[in-house]
C-alpha cells in the first residue's frame, strides 16, 4: 500500500481515503485499544477518540517511521487519557508508591492463543495492566512509563513485577487446566 | 534475557490480536470530522459574511450621500435658474419704474428685441419638440416648479391662459424647457443690457444671495461628509501575557506541589506544579468604523477577531500531555471575537503628522482554544474549555500617528496596550489569571 498516497489523500480530507485508512488499521489498533480496556464498548471509544486523532494531526505525521507506529502511539495515548479521565478506571490507575515485596522470576513459555492472553491481561488490576501493556507489549522504559503516568520509576519497575508475576500465575494455571483438555481431544 | 523471552513471546502474540469494529464506529468517526470542517467553515463563512454585511452598509451609506449630493445639486440648479427667471422679471418691473426712457424709445428697443427673440425662438423650436409652436417667455420660466401638478402660462393669440400638466409628462418638458429658458436668458440678458443700466445693481444683489445660498448649502454638504461613517482594516501584532496582577507579571503557579509557597492560587498542593506562563505572539485584526463626534473626537467601533497565546513547557508524546519531563513548548491559543467601543481624540495642533490617543473598552466572545489544564494528581494535562469566562470585557489604549492624513487613506500606527478586565477562568489552570497584551498598532482608513 502506498502509505505517502494515502496519507497526502487523508490530509486532502478525501473520504474514500480516509475510509481506506481506517479500514487498513481498525482492526490491530481495536486491538491495541482492547488490551488496555475492561470492555469491547470502552475499547471501541478509545478506538474513535484515536483515529479523530490520527486524522486531525496527520500533518505531523513525517513519515520518519512506519504509519502503524504512530497510529499505535495516538492509541495507546488516548487509551491512558481515557483511562485517566474514566471514573470507572481512575481509582484503579491510582498507584501507591510503596515499594512492593519482591517476586520470583520464573520464564514460562507462552503455550496460549492470543484471545487467551489477551483476555489474562485484561483481567489483570488496571494499574497492573497498563504498565505491563506499556513495558512488555509497546516497549517504553520505566523511566517513559513513570513520566507518562506521572509516577516515580521505581513505582513502575516494581508494579510491573509484580504485574508480570501474577500473570505467569495465571498463564501456568490456565495451561495446566487446558493440558488434559488438550491431550484429550488427541 | 529470560525477562525478554517471555516479553518478546507476549509481545508477539499481541500483535497478532485483530478484532473487527462494529460499522457503527466509523460512522461516529465520519461525523466527528465532518464536525470540525464545519465548525471551520461555520467561522469563515461567519467572517465572510461580517465583511459582506459591512462592506454592504459602506456602499448603500455612499450610495445614499450620492443621491443626497445629487439632490442638492439640482435644487441648486434650479433654485439658481429661478432666481435668474425671478431676476429678469424683477428686471421688467423695476425697469418700468426707474428707467425714465420714453416709452417710445424702449418700444422701439422692444421691437429690435423682440425680432431678434423671433429668430431665435425660430431657432429653438428645433430643440422643443414635444409641444412646437408654443414659445415660452420669461413669464412662463417661473412657473415650473417640481410640484405634483404644475401650472403653465401659455400666451395663446394674446390670451392668457392656464392649464394643469401632470407632474410625469412635465419633467422631460421640463428638460427641453431648461434648454431653451438658458438660451433665452441669454437673449434677456441682452436686451437688459441694451435698454436697462440700473437693473444690473439689482442683478449683483440677487447674484449675492444666490453665493450665500450656495454657500450655506456647501457648508451643509460638507458638515454632512464629515460626519459620515469612515471604514478602515486593522492589524495589531504584539505578545500577550497571562498573570494574576495588573501587568500579568505574576506568574506564580495555580497548582503548587507539598512544600512549595503558594499565595495567589487556590489553596490546593498537588503533587504537580502547574507551569510557569510565557508570553507568546498575539495579535488582533479586523474592520473599524469611525464617526466624528466633534471636530477633535471621534467614535471608534468594528468587529475584531483577536488571538492571545499563552505558552508553557510539557511532555508531549503524539498528541498526549504531561507535566513531568516538561520538554515541550506548547501554545495556549485563545481565540476571540471582539466589538471596541473607542474614543479618538486628537493631540496637538500638528496638522502633517497628527497625534491620535484612542481609548476605550472591548467586548469579547471567545470562540474557540487549544487551552491546555493540569490534572495536578496525575500530571496529565487535558482541554476543557468549559471552565472558561466565555465572555470578556477589557480595556485598550493605543498612541497612533496618522500618515498620509491628507491623501484619501490614511495609516494610523503606534503602540498599543490591552488589558483584559475579566478573568480568564474562575478555577483550573487559568485560575484568576488575565491577559495582557502589548503591540504595534496598524490601521488603514478608507476615504477622506
Amino acid at each position: 500500500m502506498d502509505y505517502k498516497k494515502l496519507v497526502a489523500d487523508c490530509i486532502k480530507c478525501i473520504p474514500d481515503a480516509q475510509r481506506q485508512l481506517y479500514e487498513h488499521f481498525a482492526a490491530a489498533m481495536l486491538g491495541v485499544c482492547f488490551r488496555y480496556t475492561k470492555s469491547i464498548a470502552d475499547a471501541e471509544d478509545v478506538l474513535q477518540d484515536g483515529f479523530v486523532k490520527v486524522f486531525k494531526h496527520l500533518r505531523s505525521y513525517k513519515f520518519e517511521g512506519e504509519l502503524g507506529g504512530w497510529i499505535r502511539k495516538i492509541m495507546v495515548n488516548t487509551a491512558l487519557n481515557f483511562l485517566k479521565t474514566n471514573k470507572k478506571y481512575q481509582y484503579d490507575l491510582s498507584f501507591s508508591d510503596m515499594p512492593l515485596h519482591p517476586v520470583s522470576v520464573n520464564d514460562p513459555a507462552v503455550d496460549l492463543q492470543t484471545k487467551e492472553l489477551s483476555e489474562l491481561i485484561r483481567q489483570l488490576p488496571t494499574g497492573f495492566q497498563t504498565i505491563f501493556n506499556l513495558h512488555a507489549i509497546e516497549g517504553y522504559s520505566h523511566v517513559e512509563i513513570a513520566s507518562m503516568l506521572g509516577i516515580s520509576d521505581g513505582t513502575s519497575r516494581s508494579q510491573y513485577a509484580r504485574a508480570r508475576a501474577l500473570l505467569i500465575d495465571w498463564i501456568e494455571k490456565f495451561s495446566l487446566k487446558e493440558q488434559p483438555e488438550r491431550y484429550g481431544r488427541k | 534475557m529470560e525477562e525478554n523471552k517471555f516479553e518478546k513471546q507476549v509481545q508477539q502474540k499481541m500483535d497478532e490480536l485483530q478484532i473487527q469494529p462494529s460499522e457503527s464506529i466509523w460512522e461516529k468517526i465520519e461525523v466527528q470530522i465532518g464536525k470540525k470542517k464545519k465548525r471551520k467553515w461555520g467561522v469563515l463563512i461567519l467572517f465572510l459574511c461580517i465583511g459582506v454585511l459591512l462592506s454592504g452598509t459602506y456602499c448603500l451609506w455612499n450610495a445614499g450621500r450620492q443621491e443626497v449630493s445629487k439632490n442638492t445639486n439640482s435644487e441648486k440648479s434650479i433654485l439658481k435658474k429661478n432666481s435668474n427667471s425671478s431676476s429678469v422679471k424683477e428686471n421688467k418691473i423695476v425697469q418700468q419704474q426707474i428707467n425714465p426712457v420714453p416709452e417710445s424709445e424702449n418700444k422701439k428697443n422692444n421691437d429690435v428685441a423682440k425680432d431678434e427673440e423671433k429668430g431665435k425662438e425660430k431657432q429653438n423650436r428645433s430643440f422643443n419638440t414635444s409641444r412646437p409652436g408654443h414659445p415660452f417667455n420669461s413669464v412662463e420660466k417661473s412657473t415650473i416648479s417640481f410640484s405634483g401638478r404644475k401650472k403653465i402660462k401659455e400666451d395663446i393669440h394674446g390670451k392668457t391662459e392656464t392649464e394643469t400638466f401632470p407632474a410625469e409628462a412635465l419633467q422631460s418638458q421640463v428638460a427641453n424647457e431648461n434648454i431653451i429658458r438658458d438660451s433665452l436668458n441669454a437673449n434677456e440678458k441682452k436686451i437688459n443690457i441694451d435698454s436697462v443700466s440700473k437693473p444690473v445693481v439689482l442683478d449683483k444683489i440677487t447674484k449675492q444671495q444666490d453665493t450665500s445660498k450656495q454657500k450655506t448649502m456647501a457648508e451643509t454638504v460638507r458638515h454632512s461628509v464629515k460626519n459620515r461613517w469612515k471604514f478602515g482594516v486593522l492589524f495589531i501584532g504584539g505578545i500577550s501575557g497571562v498573570g494574576t496582577d495588573f501587568l500579568a507579571l505574576d506568574n506564580s503557579p495555580a497548582y503548587s506541589s507539598p512544600g512549595s509557597l503558594n499565595l495567589s492560587g487556590p489553596p490546593q498542593q498537588s503533587r504537580f506544579s502547574s507551569p510557569v506562563m510565557k508570553a507568546a505572539f498575539s495579535f488582533v485584526t479586523g474592520l473599524s468604523a469611525e464617526k466624528n463626534i466633534s471636530k477633535k473626537i471621534k467614535f471608534v467601533s468594528g468587529i475584531n477577531f483577536r488571538s492571545s497565546s499563552a505558552s508553557f513547557k510539557l511532555y508531549d508524546s503524539a498528541g498526549a500531555y504531561y507535566a513531568r519531563g516538561a520538554a515541550n513548548k506548547y501554545i495556549n491559543h485563545f481565540n476571540f471575537i471582539e466589538v471596541p467601543l473607542s474614543l479618538k481624540i486628537q493631540i496637538g495642533k500638528v496638522k502633517n503628522l497628527p497625534m491620535l490617543w484612542q481609548g476605550g473598552i472591548s467586548i469579547s466572545e471567545l470562540i474557540s482554544s487549544n487551552a491546555l489544564q493540569l490534572n495536578a494528581s496525575t500530571g496529565y494535562y487535558y482541554k476543557d474549555n468549559s471552565l472558561f469566562n466565555k465572555t470578556q470585557i477589557g480595556f485598550n489604549t493605543a498612541f497612533l500617528l496618522t500618515l498620509f492624513s491628507t491623501q484619501k487613506n490614511s495609516v494610523l500606527i503606534g503602540p498599543y496596550l490591552y488589558y483584559d478586565a475579566s478573568k480568564i477562568a474562575n478555577e483550573g489552570l487559568y485560575y484568576k489569571r488575565h491577559f495582557v497584551f502589548t503591540g504595534l498598532h496598524t490601521a488603514i482608513i478608507l476615504g477622506k
